[in-house]
Order: C-alpha cells, then structure tokens, then sequence
C-alpha cells in the first residue's frame, strides 16, 4: 500500500519541521527516529539548526538513489 | 598585538585531505594578533606531523579533522604518538572540525576541542591562555527604543498646518463624549490593582460595575464563569506543563540577531496568535532564538466587536488569541527581557481598553489608528474617534508608542488616502503627548493592481511611500504588516524570498523597523507552522547579510510617485479640514469611500453617551 | 597500590565491560579501589557511532580521579578530596571519593607524564589497586601501569584468524626481554659501544621516524665503527618500522650481536601496525641482532568482545553485531597468556586470570 503511494515519488522525501528538543543532537535523533517510525530506512538528515527552543530540521528518505529500480518508470512501462 | 614574550608559535595541521577553511581563518586571527604560524600541507602522513612537531617546537598544535568512521581511532593514535615522543608535557594539542565535543578531545588525548561554532576570537584567547569570555562575544540585545531620534516636527509647513487643524477638531469635537469603553478603560485604569490581581484578589466594585459595560457574552463571564462559546479554560495541568516548558526552554535561550548591520537595519517583529496563548509562547520562544526583536500579539476579530473582556486563561482553535489578563500575562511571562512586545488595540470595540491592559501588563508598544479601525475594520467612525482620542491619551499615560497602521489599503484605498487618515492620528498623538509610528504597508495592494505602480518593480512604489512619509514628519517609520503582503503565494522558497526581499529594501530606506510574515502568509488552510516561521527569519537574516549598509536602488519613479503622494495627502487632508468634522469626513469617503472599497462600519453604532 | 590498564586495540572492544567486571569482583572481595581513566570514557552514547555504551557503577569508599565537570553528570555522590590542577578539555582533574553509590563518568589525565601525577596524588588514599580504564584506542599513558590487560575484539578486527595473527604480534612485543644495561646513564636517543672503551653518541632528533632519519643513525653508528666491537642502540620513545627498517639495512652486517633497545613495548607498538612491528622484531632476530626493551609491562591477559558495529550505507548509521560466541579465543588458544570473552568467563575468572588472588 505504502510502497504503491512512494513509488511515484522521484528520489526522496523531504520532511521540514520544528522538533522540540534540548539539543542539537537529540534533534538528529530525534529527526532520524521520525523518520524510522515513518518506515523509511535510507534516512538522512539534510539540515538542521538547534536554538534554545529546539532544531529546525529538514529530514531526508531516499525512496529511489540513482541507479535503483525507480518504480515510476516500471509503473508506465506496465500501463503501455 | 602581544608582545615578543607573548608570542606563541603555533602549528596548523590540516589533517583533511584538503585544506579546510575554518584553520585558515584561524590562522589569519593568530597572525592579526601577533603569533607565529606555521601551516602544513594537507594530508601528511601521521608520524611526518610528529617529525614536524618535534623539530619547530610550537607552543600549540592545532589540528583540523572531520570526524568520520575510523577518524576517532587515528587522532587517538596521533595523540598517543606525540605522547610516546615526548611532546605532551611540551605543547598543547588542540582538535577542531566539525561534530568536535570537548568530551571526544578528551577521549581522543587532546587538551581541547573546538566544535563548529567556534569564533577565531575563541581559539586566539586558547592560546594565549586567556579565559575565552563567551558573554563577552556574545550577541548582546537590549529592547530598542523605536521612537528615540525623532522630534515630530512637521517638514511640510502646509501640510502641518492642516494636520494641526484636524486634529483640533477632532479634540474638540470628542470633548463631552464618553463611550462604555472608555467607561471600562478608566475603570481599568483605577480600579483593577495588576499586583491584587496577580495574588487571585478579585476587586467586587470592579467586577460589578465592569460587568455591567459589557455585552451579554462578557457579562455571562462575570456573572457565572462562563466564558466565550469559542474558547476553553487551559486546565492547571496544562499551565504545569507551560511552566515547565518555559523555564527549560528559557534556560537554554541564547539572543540571536537577524540584523548584519547592527544600528542600520531596522527590527524585525513577528505576528503571533494562533489561538492559543501555549502555542503562541512557543512560537514567540522559536522566533527570538531565531532573532526576531519583537513579537504582534493578534486577537480575533471577534474581540474587536464584543463590549469587554472577559478573563481566564483561554484557548481557541480560530486566528488570533483571545486578550485577557492571563493570557497576556502569561505571554509577557514567556519573553526574553530583550524582546519588544506589541498589543494590538487599533480597531475594535475595546480599543482604550486593550491600551491600559497593555500598559499595566508590561507590553511595550500598541496600535491605533482611527481611520483604518472606522473604514475598513467594523467600527463606527464616530465611536473610534471618541474611543481612539482616550485611547492615545492612555498609551501616552502608559508610555507605549503606537504604530498607525494603514491595512484600509488592503480594502482597495489608495495610499495617499490611507496615510492622511494614519497621519492625522499621528498629529493627534503628537499634541497628546505620545509617540506615534508610521506604518506604511509595503504590499501588492489593490489600488496598484489597477493602477499598474508595480508592474515594473515592487521597489519605486514602495520606496515612494517611505519617501512622502519622510517629506512630511520627523517620525519613525515601521512598515507592515506584514511587509511583501500580497506578493507572497503558498510556496515557501518564493514566500521566504519576497519577505527577504522586501526587508532589504525597508532596511535599504533606513526604516525603524518591519514586521514580516511566515511562509505560510498566503496559505489560508489553517495555523502558522513554527519552521515557516523560521523560513523567513532566515530569509531575512541573510537578505541583511547580503545587503549590509548597501542599498537597493529605486528608478526616478519613486521620487515621481512620492512627491505626487505628498501633493495628494494635502489635497485630501485640505478636504477634511473643510469637512464639518472628521467623523463625517470618514462618513463621507474623503478618507476612503465605499468605490474603494472602504466602508464606515457599525460596531458600537449609537453608544456614544454624553459625559 | 598495583596499577592495572585496562587497554583497547579499537573503540568497542570491551574496555569498559571489562573494567566493570574487575569493579564487581573487586567489592566482592571489599578491595579498596581507586579508579581514572585515560581521557574520557563511561559515556551514554559512543560519540563515533551512536550506540549507547554502558557507564561504570561505583560503590561506596571507591577513590576516583575525573575531570569535574563529570561529577555532575554523575549519579553517584563524589566528595571531592583534592584538585590535581591537571588541565583538561573537561575541566581540572579532581581526586574524589564515592559518598554514594551510582553511576560515574571518568574523564582522567589523557598524557602519560599526568597519569604519574594523578598516580601518586591517588597513593595518598591507600587504595589496593587502581584502575586506568582506555579511551578509544589510546595506548601510550599506559607505559605508566604495573600491568596491562588488552581488550580487542570483532570492532578491531572482524576476521578471527587475522585477529588472532594481530594479537600474537601484541603479545611478542610484551614479551621481549628487558634490556639490563645502567653503562653511563643509559638515555634514550643514545649509541653506545665499545671497543678499547665506551663510545657515545647522542642521535639529533629524540624520535625516530622517517627513512632519512634511520639513515642518519646508520651513518651515525657506521663510521669509525671497528670489526667485532659490542655495543646497543637506546631508540628514543617514537620510532617507526620504515626508520628501523633502512637502520639495518645499512648496518646490520657491522653490528651483529648488538641489542636494539625499544623503550617500551607500548611504544613500540605504536610504531606501525602489529602486524609490521611483529616483522620488525623478526628481521632483527634474523639479521643476529637482540630486540628488548627498556621497560617492561606485563601482558596480563587478553579479553575478547564478539561484538561489532557494522555500518548500514543504507541507512547511514551503525547496527550492533556479533561474531558467534567462541570464534574468537578459540583461535588464540596458543598465545602463553589467558584469552576470554569477559561476558561469558565472568568477573571471578577475569580477577584470577588477570590479577589472580
């Protein structure tokens, strides 16, 4: 089910949020868990800012790295 | 510069495969300070950097490496070479890179690490052996002062003289008038003790004769605890939990600054009001930790046609957040001492109310503006006149400067219209002794839709208005709110990048200050998001780095438009002087008609009582 | 006070296990104890790979020696008995005792020449024994114990027979002779021989380390060097096989007979891979030369850890794995010294494998 929803995704999934967090490294744990809870393996965190109040995070799932089997391509390749 | 015994001589070691930038920068600090340096090459082998450091006899090694898998293992190694040599007890070796803790300089063997972050100041002061004073380099803030350089005096003799006029009028004609909420300000303002209030003593005399000025819903608080369908009683675990998250938070609160050019370039306020007073404090801690100076407290527009204000501490799932005593209570409570707070009371039913609210709750700045309030907020004209009077009396009494804000714009008035209505508030502000601000909107707006001023660029009209303003009075200028309004759609790179842009040009016309959106202004979906927040913060921040004491440069167009602006202001301004009175200027569409789409509103039609 | 090191060939090795089982036995037995560390280790997560790391549980009376700004990260109670004034990224070292008992971070001295200072400012306190727990791979403070125990393992080296290989080179190096010679102050960085009477000759440089150099001390030794005369090389405290290596190859024909004096088998192993020094000591033997050492350590015994992080590219972040339990030591049976995985042995046999009554 999932797997048919990402497989129109083209690379990656991008999550942008504001985590809660005491510092800069519970955020990356914090944003890295998410993301695991979320099912994603091939995560990765592509920014992150921490201040007082918590990290400002943009958190990353490769769905499709270069050279994969992109599902949108075999997806049309079946509708044809 | 130290001096010869002073000097240390230092060796840098890039230990990357390539040279990293923050051990050059380094560098240049040491030498600047009167060191000897030695940078070696990148990437030489562990023992050739032990030779090195056992024939120069450096007073310090710094090394540069970025931690990866098996990095730890060879600067311990490294560590433990230079041990087995015998330098430890002769020189100090210090780690810096990325993802370096002192904890893992320690692990590593080295006497201290310096993770990103660290200021050349910081490494210098290492090893020279002084205690690096972190306060010191600190980004210092204290709350600015918006109105300190300005004397209000007139630059256009004619138009002052009309401004003058008027707002005799206007003082003339509000004299014997009264309102129920100017009945509720003074009640405010004598009766209602903030520190009785503060230890739960509630004032009978008070309550009783306040009850009595409001509408049936505010009554219904006083009266049975009741408080507004919309809202909901935070529970005391809730303020629990809000207590404890403000003091972890603010313990861990460093200032942030989004200006490059400290004294040149104006402050920045946020509007928050997300309906709920929790959530705001959150939003209000994100925004300082990310620079933002000062913080727009927005209620709901219902509270603007509603008699009164009821109390607790309340939630809302709608915009804006409710005004009661808790809840700016409690918000005053989340701010950093630095940071400039506004409390809007521009526009509504309670406006000279809001003012002494404001005052006795520590905000530092209000909002009023008559004509914006009567013309395109639900007012009636003649009500906000008599309430607005009062109320700049009360921001002057309470020492909170206003801001004029001109939003009848975003009804489709034209500029000039809307800045004779904002400056005649201004000249009553000046003759009551207070401090008004400007604030011109720097927006899309409808009447430059028509009329085509921002086909070319967004800068000359802008520009212009900044220009008139400033051709007329010797005032601060704080254009909002928010600036780019308009120009912004749902994507948060185009969102970010307007706001950034439209700040360097405010800041490129040395204004006071700005007040920007989120990234979420044109998304009408739901609540702000704090990272949205952040988006523009950023954006900001770097439009001013970008820009520094450089100016963004309009076309001959804007001094065009700005002298046209000022010509019409007077022309305007001359048609309200030789109006009966001012309330029937708003009335009759000199300062906006129902074509331009403003329209004399009806709240608190027929309530005014003779004194 | 016996001093024991407790030493790892890679982060994850088992060090802290380790420790944590002497500990154990060690108020077992009421030993009074004093326990630091060579920099920073106990920490919750292991900074390379984020894996949470186990921290040191310590009991009442034990006598500590730790940077002060980990006593508040501490759960236990530490008095502080004395600032040593030994600077470090985590603040002075100070000398404490547990008041009660708990968890404990231990940051020690990481330099060898402040190990010897917090050694005798804990003598003060009378302990039996005083352990120096490793950081990371961290080697060269540990010339400053009475005896070394060695934790390697699957994060060192995930195959068993190489393994097993690196850890008998290990083990050679800690049994080379200790080179018994006092003639004229005995120094490091100094030739000596003897002909018709002592000749010295101090080497520039008190390391040793790139080919040139061990050409220098090959031209140093060589000349006016007369047949058959007796003699040793004290190498300073860094040398490395490649400098060694190009030594000999100039000289090992003029000096046969003589001894190589290594400063410690510590050091020396900190001049290449194990692997290397194995060969070093090897092709000194071969070409009748004597390899010893200035001071020795004993190698008290080896402790194994099936343990290993493996990087996931995937995912970019470290799984906990095991090698099957056994593998290892089964390899290292004939290594002359106890090799065990501490996890399965148990605390009892480390304590009489390694420290014995």
């Amino acid at each position: 089910m999932t797997e048919a929803m990402l497989s129109h995704v083209m690379d990656a999934l991008d999550v942008e949020t504001f985590l809660v967090c005491s510092s800069e490294n519970e955020g990356k744990d914090r944003a890295i868990g998410l993301m695991r809870s979320l099912g994603f393996q091939d995560v990765d965190i592509v920014y992150i800012h921490y201040a007082g109040p918590g990290a400002r995070v943009r958190v990353r799932a490769y769905i499709y790295r270069p050279g994969d089997n992109y599902a949108w391509v075999t997806a049309q390749e079946s509708r044809q | 510069m130290v001096t010869c015994l002073e000097r240390r001589k230092i060796l840098l070691v890039p230990l990357d495969p390539v040279h990293d930038i923050g051990l050059k920068m380094i560098r240049r600090g040491l030498d600047k300070a009167g060191h000897k340096t030695l940078l070696l090459p990148p990437d030489l082998p562990s023992e050739e950097i032990i030779s090195m450091m056992s024939k120069e006899q450096p007073d310090q090694v710094l090394i540069s490496r970025t931690l990866g898998y098996g990095v730890a293992e060879l600067l311990a190694r490294f560590a433990d070479l230079a041990d087995a040599a015998g330098l430890r007890d002769k020189m100090g070796l210090v780690i810096g890179g990325m993802a370096i803790r002192p904890e893992l300089a320690a692990e590593l063997g080295f006497d201290a690490g310096f993770g990103p972050g660290t200021s050349v100041e910081e490494v210098v002061a290492y090893v020279e052996g002084r205690p690096y004073q972190r306060d010191a380099n600190k980004v210092k803030k204290t709350k600015a002062d918006l109105t300190a350089n300005y004397t209000y005096q007139y630059r256009h003799n004619a138009i002052g003289e009309l401004l003058d006029r008027i707002a005799d009028g206007i003082l003339g004609w509000v004299q014997g008038k009264t309102s129920p909420a100017i009945q509720r300000s003074r009640l405010r303002d004598n009766l209602w003790d903030i520190e009785q209030w503060r230890l739960g003593n509630i004032n009978k005399d008070f309550t009783e004769a306040y009850s009595a000025l409001c509408d049936p819903i505010a009554e219904a608080y006083y009266r049975s605890g009741e408080v507004h369908p919309k809202t909901r009683q935070l529970r005391a675990e809730e303020i629990e939990r809000l207590e404890a998250y403000l003091t972890d938070t603010k313990s861990r609160m460093e200032p942030a600054k989004v200006q490059h050019w400290e004294e040149g370039q104006p402050k920045v306020f946020i509007q928050y009001g997300t309906g709920c007073p929790f959530m705001d404090i959150a939003h209000i801690k994100l925004s300082e930790a990310w620079g933002a100076d000062g913080v727009v407290h927005f209620d709901p527009s219902w509270g603007a046609r509603t008699e009164g204000f009821i109390g607790d501490f309340l939630t809302h799932q709608e915009d804006g957040s409710v005004i009661t005593p808790e809840n700016l209570s409690w918000t005053k409570a989340g701010l950093e001492e630095y940071t400039l707070w506004q409390v809007r009371a521009h526009r509504g039913l309670n406006t000279p109310e809001t003012v002494v609210l404001a005052g006795k709750l520590g905000a530092d700045l209000t909002k009023i503006n008559i004509a914006y309030g009567s013309l395109a907020a639900g007012t009636d004209p003649a009500r906000l006149t008599v309430d607005g009077v009062e109320s700049i009396k009360m921001a002057a009494k309470y020492n909170l400067p206003f801001d004029v804000v001109t939003n009848e714009e975003l009804a489709g008035v034209p500029a000039h219209k809307a800045f004779a209505g904002m400056l005649i508030v201004a000249a009553l502000g000046r003759k009551l002794g207070g401090r008004p601000i400007l604030q011109p909107l720097f927006c899309y707006s409808p009447e430059v839709m028509i009329s085509g001023q921002m086909e070319q660029n967004y800068i000359d009209f802008n520009a212009a208005k900044i220009k008139a303003l400033r051709k007329i009075m010797d005032a601060p200028i704080w254009p909002g709110a928010p600036i780019g309004f308009l120009t912004q759609t749902e994507d948060r790179v185009q969102s970010s990048m307007t706001t950034s842009l439209h700040a360097a040009l405010a800041a490129s016309l040395r204004v006071d200050a700005i007040s920007i959106a989120s990234s979420d202004e044109a998304y009408s979906g739901g609540p702000i998001v704090a990272a949205s927040r952040l988006d523009t913060l950023t954006a900001v921040k770097e439009g001013f780095r970008f820009f520094g004491e450089g100016r963004v440069e309009a076309t001959s167009m804007a001094d065009r438009w700005a002298d046209e602006m000022v010509q019409n202001i007077e022309k305007v301004l001359k048609d309200v002087a030789d109006a009966p009175s001012f309330v029937d200027a708003l009335y009759n569409g000199i300062l906006g008609s129902k074509e331009e789409g403003a329209y004399p509103g009806r709240g608190g039609r027929d309530t005014i009582q003779v004194e | 006070m016996k001093v024991i090191g407790i030493a790892g060939t890679a982060k994850n090795t088992g060090k802290t296990t380790t420790t944590a089982a002497l500990l154990q036995e060690g108020y077992r037995r009421h030993r009074k104890m004093a326990i630091t560390s060579i920099g920073y280790d106990g920490e919750e997560l292991d900074n390379v790979t984020g894996l949470p790391k186990p921290r040191l549980w310590l009991e009442k009376g034990t006598i500590v020696a730790t940077a002060r700004k980990c006593l508040a990260l501490s759960s236990a109670d530490i008095q502080v008995l004395e600032d040593s004034s030994i600077k470090t990224a985590l603040g002075t070292i100070v000398i404490g005792k547990v008041a009660t008992e708990g968890l404990v971070v231990i940051a020690g001295p990481n330099k060898a020449f402040e190990l010897v200072r917090v050694k005798k400012l804990l003598e003060k306190y009378k302990p039996n024994l005083l352990f120096v727990d490793g950081a990371l791979n961290r080697m060269a403070p540990m010339i400053e114990t009475d005896g070394l125990i060695l934790a390697t393992g699957a994060a060192r080296q995930i195959d068993p027979a190489l393994l097993a290989l690196e850890t008998s080179e290990i083990s050679t190096a800690f049994r080379l002779p200790l080179a018994y010679f006092s003639k004229l102050g005995n120094q490091p960085g100094f030739v000596y021989w003897q002909d018709n009477h002592w000749h010295v000759k101090p080497l520039a440089q008190n390391l040793l380390i790139t080919s040139a150099e061990g050409e220098e001390l090959a031209e140093l030794v060589s000349s006016n060097l007369k047949e058959g005369t007796k003699g040793y090389i004290n190498l300073p405290g860094l040398v490395t096989t490649k400098a060694i290596d190009k030594f000999l190859e100039k000289t090992a024909d003029q000096i046969k007979g003589w001894s190589i004096h290594f400063r410690d088998p510590v050091s020396l192993l900190l001049s290449s891979s194990p692997r290397e020094v194995g060969q070093m000591i090897e092709m000194i033997q071969e070409k009748g030369l004597k390899a010893k050492v200035r001071r020795k350590i004993p190698l008290l015994a080896v402790t194994v850890n099936p343990f290993f992080p493996e990087y996931d590219a995937g995912a970019q972040l470290y799984r906990s794995r095991f090698l099957p339990k056994g593998l290892l030591e089964s390899r290292m049976y004939k290594l002359p010294l106890p090799v065990f995985d501490v996890k399965r042995k148990g605390a009892l046999y480390l304590w009489r494998k390694s420290i014995g009554f």
